[in-house]
């Protein structure tokens, strides 16, 4: 039964609505029956036209004035409403002539402000002026009304017309407008203009103040007055924002606006550097896959901690490459020299731009702005460069991916003033044979106080494969290979530069160190603890594979008995001859 | 040599291909102040229709609109304002109008008015804007006024010497009260036009009227409004009536 009911009423509204439009164009209908049988009589057309002004149907209207104005002179108050309608939609030409009309039928202060509106929005400025300094108001009254119209026309999103007012307020009087248009003031409060941040996210905080109500308060197109307004104290409107914006890779830029309830506008640019430029591993290189599987297989055996190479705080290792020939090589030299396990740089200071990151705007920005802020006396910079160059006396040109021209040479030159505990320079790319660059570089490095070694990149990075040197079967394990033995190019130093070498670490060097330790504590307590000669000798061949650390720690720690491993080692044999 | 003429020929081919009449419709508003004891000045009805004839002679076109106003009596069935204002709604782009002022101008507070005795004060900030809204681009304003009563044009200042065709303002300082010398020399001029006009554009009118009212030796301040495009008169010395 209720269900029936709310059906019931529901078709009621529905019908009601339904009719309520019937009405409507019914009406319409009926006025235009009468306006025919009154032989198209001023009251019957204005009848029609009155009807729509009361719906809203300002289009419409307008129509229809124009054709009751075809063959009638209109009264003062209509042709009023005409000029008005007209003046809303924003049309120009037919509001000026009929605002005009209305002038010349009864004239007054209003019609003449608009019609210099009108005039100032066709570009007739100095039309504009005469109409308004030949009315013999008071200038103070002319203006104050003219900025009421201002305001009238800017809140109602007349574009045009409020923003040709505004220039007529300027022209008009340049004191009272400097006095009225005040700009809103932005105060950015964090992060510094030019921040940098690893991070994905940054807190934009900023505070805004003004002595009239503000409308809008952008940053790039996000309204933010929307949800929160400005508080008003004695004598301004104030308030803080907060913003928590999402950055991308390289240079944020952050347009914070405000505008005015009378569109006065304020705006103040942000920058935020988001400079991680960390590894991506979708970027692949064969060296590189070779040589983080060799890494993997040694993780796989021994604790991370134990394989850790030495690192160099100071050390700060920049690669760029802008889609070179060297750039899969590139990519293993920045892989070699910050891994954890065979880099002496720290992740946090590897920074990696090629592919996509290695545009104009990144290199300007984070070769001439950033790197130079973080170098200082203490260090040691390993910057290494490839792509296709374009050399001369007075600038070294580096194409980006996008073929803009970034030049090099400042930033270089800048570089060596302030890395003062020495810098390596890797250099690499088509037409680097430039006897041009070769010869200032020389001269540039004589003259350096600082310690400078420059390698110039034949066609190949390597001599060999940097894969190599890694490797657990070679004879004699060393610690670590400085870097130019292994790069293949043609090295320049100064003799400041003696033993800032940037070191290359072969993490086979702690596995065998620790390797050898234990195999000698393990063999030490077989032999304290008199096992038999046979399990002895077969655990010792078993043990002197580099991969027992977990069976040797787990047996010297006592974690595991001497039968656990001897059946460990009996599994292994098993499988050995199944094989 | 037989280039030459081949060019000529050329040129004179082209110039007639494009050289066409255009039609030209004209359009007058006279306005003269009102008889009012204290000035001396009366240039109304018989008098004021003789120079409107004048006019239309120089002209020698029948105007498509014409109102002369001098009767202010408040018993009009239309007030002055909707007299002009019917006056303008008649005038488009095309047109080329002529606007006489006439008379001795007073003043009420800060404004300034021509002496009349209607309702519808017809103040000069009036007048001047009526000029400007006219939306014909040819145009001239004839403001006639006699030495003691004269109207301040100052806000012309920027805007002197004729050069361009377009909206001319001409104002002509009488030196009798009753402003009739420089209405009788107005009324020579418009006498030659009629004689010698031919072809000739709103421009050249406004020029030879400059012209001619320094041969007159009137005293005569002439301003460029508004700049248009210049059209052609086909005035070719046949009445069109």
């Amino acid at each position: 039964m209720r269900k029936l009911i709310i059906v019931m009423v529901l078709m009621a509204v529905i019908t009601g609505i339904t009719a309520q439009v019937n009405v409507s164009s019914s009406y319409v209908d009926s006025l235009e029956t009468e306006m025919r049988n009154s032989n198209f009589s001023y009251k019957s057309q204005m009848n029609l036209i009155n009807f729509y002004l009361s719906k809203g149907y300002k289009e419409a209207a307008l129509l229809n004035f124009s054709f009751l104005k075809r063959d009638n002179s209109l009264s003062h108050e209509d042709l009023k409403t005409m000029s008005q309608l007209e003046y809303d939609l924003e049309l120009i030409e037919k509001s000026s002539a009929d605002l005009s009309a209305l002038y010349l039928l009864k004239p007054d202060l209003d019609t003449i402000l608009r019609l210099s509106v009108l005039y100032s929005a066709t570009g007739d400025k100095e039309k504009a002026l005469r109409l308004l300094n030949r009315n013999q108001s008071d200038k103070h009254d002319k203006y104050e009304q003219l900025r009421n119209l201002y305001v009238e026309l800017y809140n109602n999103n007349k574009t045009i017309l409020a923003t040709a007012c505004r220039e007529i307020l300027w022209t008009y009087d340049y004191a009272m407008s400097s006095k009225y248009f005040v700009k809103p003031v932005i105060t950015i409060i964090s992060p510094e203009k030019n921040a940098e941040t690893n991070s994905g996210k940054s807190s934009i905080v900023f505070q805004v103040k003004h002595e009239h109500p503000v409308k809008n308060v952008y940053i790039n197109n996000t309204d933010l007055a929307q949800s929160e307004s400005l508080t008003k104290t004695d004598k301004e409107y104030k308030k803080d924002f907060s913003y928590l914006a999402d950055l991308s890779e390289g240079t944020n830029q952050f347009i914070i606006k405000v505008v005015d309830i009378n569109g006065e506008t304020q705006t103040d640019t942000l920058q935020i550097n988001q400079f991680s430029f960390t590894r991506n591993l979708a970027w692949k290189s064969a060296e590189s896959d070779t040589l983080f599987n060799q890494l993997k297989r040694i993780r796989n055996y021994y604790p991370e901690k134990m394989l850790i190479s030495q690192k160099d705080k100071n050390q700060i290792l920049c690669i760029v490459d802008t889609n070179s020939k060297l750039n899969e090589q590139m990519l293993t030299l920045f892989d070699l020299i910050s891994d954890p396990l065979t880099g002496s740089v720290e992740t946090a200071n590897a920074k990696l731009i090629c592919q996509n990151r290695a545009v104009s705007g990144n290199l300007n920005t984070y070769l001439g702005q950033s790197l130079l802020k973080q170098v200082n006396f203490n260090t040691r910079l390993i910057l290494g460069i490839s792509g296709r160059w374009h050399i001369n006396r007075e600038n070294w040109m580096l194409e980006d991916i996008h073929k803009n021209q970034v030049n090099i040479k400042p930033y270089i030159e800048n570089l060596f003033k302030y890395a003062s505990s020495g810098i390596t320079l890797i250099i690499g790319g088509q037409d680097i044979i430039s006897p041009v660059m070769k010869s200032q570089l020389e001269q540039m490095i004589q003259q350096s106080v600082n310690p400078v070694q420059i390698i110039f990149l034949n066609n190949q990075v390597w001599k060999n494969s940097p894969n190599q040197f890694i490797n657990a079967n070679i004879d004699q394990v060393v610690l670590s290979y400085p870097l130019h033995d292994i790069l293949n190019g043609e090295i320049i130093q100064n003799n400041k530069f003696t033993n800032q070498s940037t070191l290359i670490y072969n993490p086979y060097y702690p596995v065998k160190k620790s390797h050898n330790e234990l195999y000698s504590r393990t063999e030490q307590k077989l032999i304290s603890t008199k096992v038999s000669d046979s399990d002895k000798n077969k655990i010792l061949n078993f043990c002197s594979d580099w991969r027992r650390y977990n069976e040797m720690s787990n047996y010297l720690k006592n974690s595991w008995t001497l039968n656990d491993l001897l059946v460990r080692v009996n599994d292994f044999e098993q499988r050995q001859v199944e094989e | 040599m037989k280039k030459t003429y081949i060019t000529c020929l050329i040129a004179i081919f082209t110039c007639l291909l494009f050289a066409k009449d255009i039609n030209y419709s004209f359009n007058y508003l006279i306005i003269s102040a009102d008889k009012v004891k204290k000035y001396d000045y009366d240039f109304t009805g018989k008098n004021l229709n003789t120079f409107s004839e004048k006019i239309l002679n120089a002209f020698k076109i029948k105007p498509t609109s014409s109102l002369i106003i001098d009767d202010y009596s408040t018993d009009k069935t239309l007030s002055v304002y909707n007299r002009i204002n019917s006056f303008y709604q008649q005038i488009d782009k095309e047109n080329y109008s002529l606007i006489l002022v006439m008379g001795p101008w007073g003043k009420s507070n800060k404004d300034q008015l021509l002496i009349t005795n209607s309702e519808d004060k017809l103040h000069y900030e009036y007048l001047m804007n009526l000029y400007e809204f006219l939306p014909a681009q040819n145009a001239l304003m004839i403001v006639l006024y006699p030495s003691k009563n004269k109207p301040d044009f100052s806000e012309f200042m920027n805007k002197e010497g004729i050069n361009h065709a377009g909206k001319h303002l001409i104002f002509i300082e009488a030196d009798n009260e009753d402003a009739m010398d420089a209405i009788k020399s107005c009324q020579r001029i418009f006498e030659k036009i009629a004689k010698n006009g031919t072809n000739q554009s709103a421009f050249t009118i406004t020029q030879y009227f400059i012209n001619q009212a320094s041969n007159e030796k009137m005293k005569i301040k002439a301003y460029q409004l508004s700049k248009a495009n210049d059209y052609e008169l086909s005035n070719t010395g046949v009445n069109n009536e």
